[in-house]
């Protein structure tokens, strides 16, 4: 394994110091890997990825991408470090999709925003990475959800930082356009050589472990996460923690949740 | 290259405008009398003295203002992630009115120079205040319609002020504050209007340095942020600027409704784009064109009480744009 890209050390997040959502986490994550995070609503998903993208300050604790401390980062280094996509409504519909891609380049670009041609060229093979390339002029008004989606992921990987984080990047999505952007997410992994590391949250649990490479899942009973390779995750029942009490079972055989009843009847 | 056209295109119907507000207007005048009094060949006629100190300056100012309230609308929907945000609407030239009603009201003797500061001081501080109150809502309520309630309630709360002044102040001052209250790009005399000009030219210049942080914010807070932007240092550094940009105008032509909200969302259809480096320089050109057809409108019907109020216009115009975008607002895509 490589040496950690992601690493936190006794991180604790949430919104109230009195009622820490995860404590004390001591995360790793290696380069060129695949991390997914499974919890319930309200367990703390959206508030541990927002900790780590910089857009709210730990409780305590330390994060660093690359050996890099993000704590005291200007918001543009930090933008060098990571990028984000979240399903977040924008008022975008009026820029085409290499107008959006390049606001990746953002944090490198003067006060104009002007692109060199180097800028162009990562702009352009973002597009291709994400098989956005031949809608580069179409406005993102115009696009399907999962074509939107693509053009988001582009814009994140022309940002060109070790880590992307994703909140729930499938959510609007219709079964083909989810299947297809992990697919996508697994290649551009791949491709990155151990560069490049995502971690990901997702409802979507079956696509999201496909491809996954480590599984994050949340114990709320003791406040903390529960991490390891998906192979262990799976064998060791760890799968279950999110949801224990609440009538869901792990299906090995189909690599997803499902419930107790059906179980049974079986 | 459509932006392109359409930027010259609107330059040109700018100029034509601005010409066709110094031939027109409530008093009929000879298109070569006008030609002369403009090349100053005979300054001491009546023609002379109505082109050069009447029809140059309330053009002039219809063209700056209109520029300068289409581009305070843009930044300000923008800022809060609004398409219906504007200057009027929102209760920010409320709040400019305010400043003005109490130095027009509760001070009527400071006049001369100090006057005019004085009026833009306390038309921008009257501005200020309400984008502040807009500014800590729209932390807490996402929700744009919502803000815009607020914004139109907070609008009410200045007028009330407004109406308190009113009711004690002298009949002379009153008289006066009304006709500012009504709207006129008439009231600039030619000593003030290098004034004016410079304000607005120079704050209008300084939008197109947020060109950058402005595309970003499109995506949303998160994404803006994580693009490298200082989403609160650029969302104050935004707001005080459109609330510059209102509080000029309002202090010198009353407060003035619906360029500001209507005319970026022409200026989108007309590009067919939201890019700010191109959505500037198009709503600036789109708001002057807009100010100078508005004043036009204003003056040719012509009648025993002269100019009629802008803003017996402007709705004209800004209407049925809003209502446009409101019903077609998912396919137009921009929003």
């Amino acid at each position: 394994m490589n040496a950690p890209l992601l690493r936190t050390s006794r991180l604790t997040v949430g919104y109230r110091a009195d009622k820490p959502l995860l404590e004390d986490l001591d995360l790793e994550l290696g380069g060129g890997r695949i991390a997914v995070l499974i919890g319930g609503n309200g367990a703390g998903k959206s508030t541990l990825l927002r900790t780590l993208a910089g857009s709210l300050r730990p409780l305590a604790g330390s994060i660093s991408i690359a050996g890099t401390e993000l704590r005291d980062l200007s918001k543009a280094d930090l933008a060098k470090q990571l990028a984000i996509v979240t399903t977040d409504r924008t008022m975008a519909g009026g820029l085409t999709v290499e107008e959006t891609v390049a606001i990746g380049r953002h944090p490198y670009t003067g006060i104009f925003g002007r692109l060199s041609s180097r800028d162009r060229a990562i702009v352009r093979e973002a597009m291709e990475a994400t098989g956005i390339a031949e809608k580069a002029k179409e406005p993102l008004g115009r696009l399907s959800d999962g074509e939107r989606q693509k053009a988001m992921i582009a814009r994140a990987v022309a940002q060109q930082t070790p880590l992307m984080l994703m909140d729930e990047p499938t959510s609007f999505l219709d079964v083909a356009a989810r299947i297809d952007t992990m697919a996508l997410l697994r290649r551009l992994t791949d491709a990155s050589g151990g560069r490049m590391s995502i971690l990901l949250s997702s409802h979507d649990v079956g696509p999201a472990l496909e491809v996954a490479d480590e599984v994050w899942v949340f114990d709320p009973a003791i406040h903390t996460l529960v991490c390891g390779s998906k192979d262990e995750m799976i064998g060791s029942g760890a799968m279950e923690l999110p949801f224990a009490g609440r009538g869901i079972v792990f299906d090995i055989r189909r690599g997803d949740y499902s419930s107790y009843m059906n179980k049974q009847s079986e | 290259m459509r932006t392109r056209i359409v930027l010259i295109l609107l330059a040109v119907l700018t100029i034509v405008l601005f010409a066709g507000g110094l031939f027109l207007g409530s008093v009929d005048i000879p298109a070569g009398e006008v030609i002369d009094a403009l090349r100053g060949k005979s300054d001491e006629s009546i023609s002379s003295i109505i082109v050069l100190e009447t029809r140059l300056p309330a053009v002039a100012t219809s063209a700056l203002a209109g520029m300068a309230l289409a581009l305070a609308g843009l930044l300000m929907q923008t800022a809060f992630s609004n398409p219906l945000a504007g200057p009027s609407i929102m209760g920010i030239s409320s709040g400019a009115s305010l400043g003005v009603a109490l130095v027009l009201l509760a001070f009527p003797s400071v006049l001369g120079a100090w006057g005019r500061v004085a009026t833009i001081g306390s038309a921008f501080l009257g501005a200020m205040a309400v984008m502040l109150v807009l500014a800590a809502f729209s932390s807490l309520v996402r929700s744009s319609t919502l803000l815009l309630i607020v914004g139109i309630l907070t609008g009410y709360l200045t007028s009330a002020a407004i109406t308190l002044l009113n009711f004690f102040a002298s009949s002379e001052s009153v008289h006066s504050y009304v006709l500012w209250g009504l709207g006129s790009f008439s009231s600039v005399s030619l000593g003030d209007l290098p004034w004016l000009t410079a304000l607005c030219l120079s704050l209008g210049a300084m939008a197109i340095f947020f060109a950058k942080p402005l595309d970003a914010l499109l995506l949303g807070e998160r994404y803006a942020a994580n693009s490298g932007v200082e989403v609160g240092r650029i969302r104050t550094l935004l707001l005080v600027l459109s609330g510059a940009l209102t509080a000029v105008v309002t202090a010198w032509c009353g407060p003035i409704g619906f360029i500001g909200l209507a005319v970026p969302h022409i200026a989108r259809l007309l590009i067919g784009s939201n890019a700010h480096r191109r959505l500037i320089p198009a709503t600036a050109l789109c708001g002057a064109a807009t100010g100078l057809l508005c004043q036009i409108l204003s003056t040719v019907p012509a009648n025993a009480y002269g100019v009629l109020p802008v803003n017996a216009i402007t709705p004209l115009i800004g209407v049925p744009v809003i209502v446009y975008v409101l019903l077609r607002r998912k396919k137009l895509s921009f929003t």
